[in-house]
């Protein structure tokens, strides 16, 4: 029954997973403008030859017009394209000019439609297939976008932007490693680009090579322009990260988010590395290092969220208490907020904060979730009776959760009303037939009300469904001293099967050899003791360090007067568990038997020590168990619930 | 009274058939124990002492009750009081608790017997939840208390629980062992839910585990009619606290000097081995009496002992809670024990809670069985919460095989054991000269028991009546051992035992097919040995320290 409580995950289903999502989507979008904007700005390049087809026309009409374009001036750009373009309809430059300036006053359509001109005026022109990819890339339009680039670099196949395009793009379609090859033949091309090593030092990332990613990035200076700059830091720290230096990826984290203070990826990224930097690695907590970098401003509820959810599942709950504050102010109807909020109230320790946002939700949406937290939160304020009808409450709610089921059951074990217990295990276990726990939690009702058979059978069925659970072996080991020697008997041709399931399951095997080792005890030899001798030592020789199967054995050598086998196997107890009062008590007894006092008197004063500690540890426990007083009429809330 | 005749010719294992005679004896006021009707206290559960002694010297055992006490007051003249029953010794019993002075109202736990100024006549020690009693035998038929001339009232109320008398420094004179359960006020602050306190969080009563413990407590004799708290220089203050019920006394590691053995209630059970220097070493768990086979404490409530193999070493059996086992200590020599319940047959007897214990060879075989009675933790009639109902109570009988085993013969014993009352004490003694073993025990909220076996054994007996010189004038630490049969049989003159009771401390010895008694050898305590050969069976022996047997009762 160590699982009292489970933890209570914090709401996450807004965040971080989307949030990668989203992040990833925004630098591609950013990327593809620069790749728009480079094919824009080409710096001169131009349709020249005839191979790409000839540029007919008044060339200072289409000057004129990039220059509008260069410094700004889409509309009139437009306009100037338009005009060039009645005089002289078939230009493929005044159309790649026109797709452009259509493109950035966010013409898209018309901005398409131009470069599809440009690819039927000039078909063996890389260009217009070019600025067409680019358009639908940065249209997410990807699988458009790849075969036009293709196409682009057919054309002309040192076209560092057609590279450049066709590796993101394919970078994008998550097809890394021709990406990367394509983005390596562009650096080749244009080695000092920032671009160009951005996006390839992104891609070698993806493939996980790292170190190879830093080297290309940090071949190349930051840029100056703040946000590309702001990018080239991110994606360093992000390699930093990778390579598991958190100190560094965090300093440089810090730096790109001061470039751009209104990156709030970036800021995540910071404050996600700074909670998962070592104490070591950190000056100070991590709110102290993030005092200097506040959030970014016009946070959305979203991003409020996303933040609180990152302090709260590194157990910053402080720190997530006022994002989450204003992600209910901004949205007052988030659940998952409200959730998050009371969680963080109460691992920060306000206990009483986290009840009434709790409660107050839990009027405005009740859910079984919420019932069932508010009861735990009840139960570690000592409101014991509350804590029952909230668990009572998750468990009308939620009928069909296995979970509520046994936390309530558990939270009448708790507080000693077995009868209750009792009833709510016996629907667990009908209504969850492979639920150990509610087997266990049967048995320990049953236990504790002396209805030894009861909770043998219960203790078996546990067994049976997790022949390997440690909960139940060590419940059933509990038995044998309280249960009738005709009550092992009946319980034999099932362990016996159990073993012969699970011959390799040192938890059945154990379960076995002492079953068959108390009756022989009582009843005297009747071969049971070779059985349980061969079966104890297998269990031994599967788990070596389990200390109750050495105990075991060494009773069963003790019982059999091999005192030498039985020393060793209490000593190896002891040497498992040094605070096991039983092998300080065994070890005791043997070196008694074999006539060694002075070691014995140790062994037994070591128990004595162990035990007296056990005894006032139960004595403060013990005034601490507040029982339930329900109440039997039919109406009252309090009354335990057996049908669901 | 009318006995059952078996056939001489009666073939298979002899079995007794033992009847409750208590109404038609006289044994006829119930102890009473009353509790509340909407909590219960732990208070509740205890007391029921009885004793088996002959209080007038006239060789008929009376019989000696512990009373009880309630929470609310009683009707004027309707006060329980402890009972004296005077053996008129012809199967009845008259009640002379008034004109013996022994009327007292409280909550009685427990009794013992002792000729405490070696007068000649038995004294009588009764344990209380408050202050004990120490009733001075005047020899006329009368008692009289004198606990606080003695020095026996304590600065504070105590839950006192058992006591026996004993010479622990064999100066001649009894001294007196108290054990304590719980501390004073956890009798009365602890209560159980109840349905009708609804809504509430309530503390939980379950079991004693975590109450305050206490420690036990040695008077030493000064000879001069006054006792002294000695526990602290004997040692007997060394132990944690713990929650004692009864302490058996006896010399277990053979070395001519009294033991104490306590059953503790879910504490380790202590085993204070004399030091011959006037004190103690608590040696419970190296002996390996401390704790049941698992090393896990039981609820220790009654012990006894005997030599239930005839190695000549006194075993020790302790009786327990339901689903715990009445615990066999076999008696490994050199004041060791092992754990022997399971291989005696006696780890099947997990049902009801057990109270008070004796051995007693029933069948006069030479061999001695076992009787354990039983009650609920709560006696029924209590309270409206815990009526009285048909279960949980009566006794157990448990022959000895003679190859160190035990098996219950409950059903076959007779009518007597059909009873379902609340057990508590328990005692034995032969009451009516039969030269069988009789059992009295102590029912709460019901009259006792007396199981009279009227079925006639086979075998031959002796009973044996020591007085002291220089011993303690009832001889009580000295040790006989008769030797029949090729058989030795070990006793010792024992106060105290059972569940906070007294046996009669004549020692019976069942002596088979033997008609005679080849040898009898008496270890007086701190005295020399003494040895008689030849004494004829079927008899009441009275053998004087120093001069050998001074009377001899045949019946």
């Amino acid at each position: 029954m160590g699982e009292r409580y489970r933890s209570v995950r914090i709401r996450a289903d807004l965040a971080a997973g989307r949030l990668i999502e989203r992040s990833r989507a925004r630098i591609r979008r950013s990327l593809l403008r620069f790749v728009l904007a480079l094919i824009a700005f080409p710096g001169g390049v131009l349709i020249c030859d005839g191979a790409q087809g000839a540029l007919p026309g008044d060339r200072s009409v289409y000057r004129r017009a990039f220059e509008l374009l260069s410094s700004g001036h889409a509309v009139e750009a437009l306009a100037e394209a338009d005009a060039a373009l009645n005089k002289d309809p078939a230009s493929s430059e005044l159309y790649n000019v026109r797709g452009m300036a259509a493109d950035q006053i966010g013409r898209t359509q018309e901005a398409e439609a131009s470069f599809h001109k440009v690819i039927e005026l000039s078909p063996r022109s890389s260009v217009g297939y070019n600025n067409l990819a680019a358009l639908l890339a940065r249209l997410g339009r990807n699988r458009e976008a790849e075969p036009l680039f293709r196409a682009a670099l057919e054309r002309d196949p040192h076209s560092s932007a057609a590279l450049l395009g066709l590796g993101e793009t394919l970078a994008t379609l998550r097809n890394y490693p021709e990406a990367a090859n394509y983005l390596r033949q562009a650096r080749r091309l244009s080695p000092s680009d920032f671009q160009t090593a951005y996006e390839y030092a992104r891609v070698l990332r993806e493939l996980k090579r790292p170190a190879e990613a830093g080297r290309v990035l940090h071949g190349i200076s930051a840029p100056d322009s703040p946000g590309l700059a702001s990018k080239y830091h991110a994606l360093s720290a992000t390699l930093a990260e990778d390579v598991g230096d958190r100190k560094r990826a965090a300093q440089l984290y810090a730096r790109a988010y001061q470039l751009a203070p209104d990156s709030f990826d970036i800021y995540l990224a910071l404050v996600r590395t700074c909670l998962e930097m070592t104490a070591g690695e950190l000056r100070g907590n991590p709110s102290e290092s993030l005092k200097s970098l506040p959030p970014p401003a016009h946070l959305s509820a979203e991003d409020h969220f996303a933040l609180g959810v990152l302090f709260a599942s590194r157990g910053a709950y402080p720190e997530a208490i006022p994002h989450f504050e204003e992600t209910l102010r901004l949205a007052p109807a988030s659940y998952s907020a409200a959730f998050n909020l009371a969680v963080s109230y109460d691992g920060a320790g306000n206990r009483q904060a986290a009840v009434d946002c709790a409660t107050k939700t839990l009027a405005r949406q009740p859910t079984a979730e919420l019932y069932d937290f508010l009861a735990t939160l009840e139960e570690s304020s000592g409101r014991y009776l509350e804590a029952v009808r909230h668990f009572q409450g998750a468990v009308e709610l939620d009928p069909a959760s296995e979970q509520y089921l046994f936390d309530l059951g558990a939270e009448y074990l708790a507080h000693f009303t077995f009868v209750p217990a009792t009833e709510i295990f016996r629907v667990g276990t009908r209504k969850f037939p492979r639920s150990a726990r509610q087997f266990l939690g049967l048995g320990y009702a049953c236990y504790a009300q002396r209805q030894y058979p009861e909770a043998g059978e219960a203790f078996l069925a546990a067994l049976e469904i997790d022949p390997a659970s440690r909960l139940a072996m060590t419940a059933w080991n509990s038995l044998p001293a309280f249960l009738p020697p005709a009550e092992w008997e009946r319980f034999l041709p099932r362990l016996r099967r159990l073993t012969k399931l699970h011959p390799q399951t040192p938890e059945a095997l154990f379960c076995y050899g002492i079953t068959l080792f108390r009756p022989e005890s009582v009843e005297g030899q009747r071969g049971g003791y070779e059985l349980a001798r061969s079966l104890l030592e297998r269990t031994v020789a599967l788990r070596p360090n389990l200390p109750e199967a050495r105990l075991e054995l060494g009773n069963l050598y003790a019982a059999r007067g091999e005192k030498e086998k039985a020393t060793a196997e209490f000593r190896e107890v002891i040497k498992l568990q040094p605070g096991s009062e039983m092998g300080h008590y065994r070890l005791g007894q043997i070196y008694r038997d074999q006539g060694r006092l002075t070691e014995a008197q140790k062994e037994l004063a070591l128990y004595a020590e162990l035990s007296r500690r056990r005894r006032e540890e139960m004595a403060s426990t013990r005034s601490a168990i507040k029982q339930f007083i329900l109440g039997q009429s039919p109406g009252n809330p309090s009354q335990p619930k057996t049908s669901f | 009274m009318g006995r059952l005749k078996l056939s001489a010719d009666a073939v298979g294992p002899y079995f007794p058939h033992y009847v409750d005679l208590a109404a038609r004896a006289g044994l006829t006021s119930p102890a009473i124990i009353r509790g509340s009707d909407r909590k219960d206290f732990l208070l509740s559960t205890t007391g029921g002492g009885v004793a088996v002694f002959d209080y007038d010297n006239d060789e008929w055992p009376d019989v000696f009750i512990v009373n009880g006490w309630g929470l609310a007051d009683f009707p004027r003249g309707q006060e329980p009081t402890n009972h004296l029953y005077r053996n008129n010794h012809d199967g009845t019993f008259t009640d002379v608790t008034v004109k013996a002075g022994l009327v007292k109202h409280g909550w009685g736990q427990g009794v013992c017997a002792g000729d405490f100024d070696n007068d000649g006549f038995l004294d009588l020690f009764v344990t209380y939840y408050g202050q004990n009693a120490l009733y001075h035998n005047n020899g006329d038929g009368t008692f009289t208390d004198v606990a606080r001339a003695s020095g026996l009232l304590e600065r504070e109320d105590k839950w006192n629980a058992g006591a026996a008398f004993l010479d622990f420094d064999r100066d001649g004179r009894l001294d007196l062992f108290v054990s304590h359960y719980v501390g004073y006020k956890e009798g009365l602050t602890l209560y159980e839910s109840n349905a009708s306190l609804e809504g509430e969080q309530s503390p939980v009563l379950y079991g004693v585990a975590g109450l305050e413990g206490t420690r036990n407590t040695l008077y030493r004799n000064n000879g001069d009619g006054t006792f002294t708290d000695v526990s602290k220089a004997a040692g007997i203050l060394s132990p944690q606290p713990a929650y004692g019920f009864t302490p058996l006394v006896a010399d277990f590691d053979d070395d001519g000097w009294p033991d104490i053995y306590v059953a503790d209630d879910s504490t380790p059970s202590l085993l204070f081995r004399n030091n011959h220097d006037g004190t103690f070493t608590e040696t419970g768990l190296l002996a390996g009496v401390a704790f049941d086979l698992n090393g896990r404490p039981q609820a220790g409530m009654g012990v006894d002992t005997a030599d239930i193999d005839g190695d000549g070493l006194l075993d020790i059996v302790k009786t327990n809670f339901s689903d715990e086992a009445p615990t066999l200590y076999h008696n490994e020599g050199k004041g060791f024990f092992a754990d022997a319940t399971f291989p005696s047959g006696l780890g099947r007897v997990t049902e009801s809670v057990k109270w008070g214990a004796a051995f007693l060879d029933f069948d006069n075989d030479g061999w001695p069985d076992l009787i354990i009675a039983s009650g609920p933790i709560y006696p029924p009639g209590i309270s409206p919460r815990h009526p009285k109902t048909a279960h949980g109570g009566g006794a157990a009988l448990f022959r000895n095989t003679g190859d160190g085993r035990f098996r219950e013969i409950t059903a076959s014993a007779g009518p007597g054991f059909s009873s379902s009352a609340c057990g508590r004490g328990l005692a034995v003694g032969d009451l009516f000269h039969t030269g069988q073993v009789d059992v009295v025990i102590n029912n709460i909220n019901d009259c006792p028991t007396l199981l009279h076996n009227q079925s006639p054994a086979k075998n031959n007996w002796l009973l044996i009546k020591l007085l002291g010189t220089r011993a303690n004038r009832a001889a009580i630490g000295s040790r006989v051992i008769v030797e029949a049969e090729a058989r030795r049989q070990v006793q010792e003159v024992r106060s105290g035992g059972s569940f906070c009771s007294q046996s009669d401390l004549r020692l019976h010895f069942g002596l088979g097919k033997a008609s005679i008694a080849e040898r009898v050898q008496v270890q007086w305590l701190g005295g020399e040995k003494q040895v008689l050969s030849r004494i004829r069976a079927n008899r009441l022996v009275t053998i004087q320290e120093g001069k050998g047997i001074v009377a001899e009762q045949p019946w």
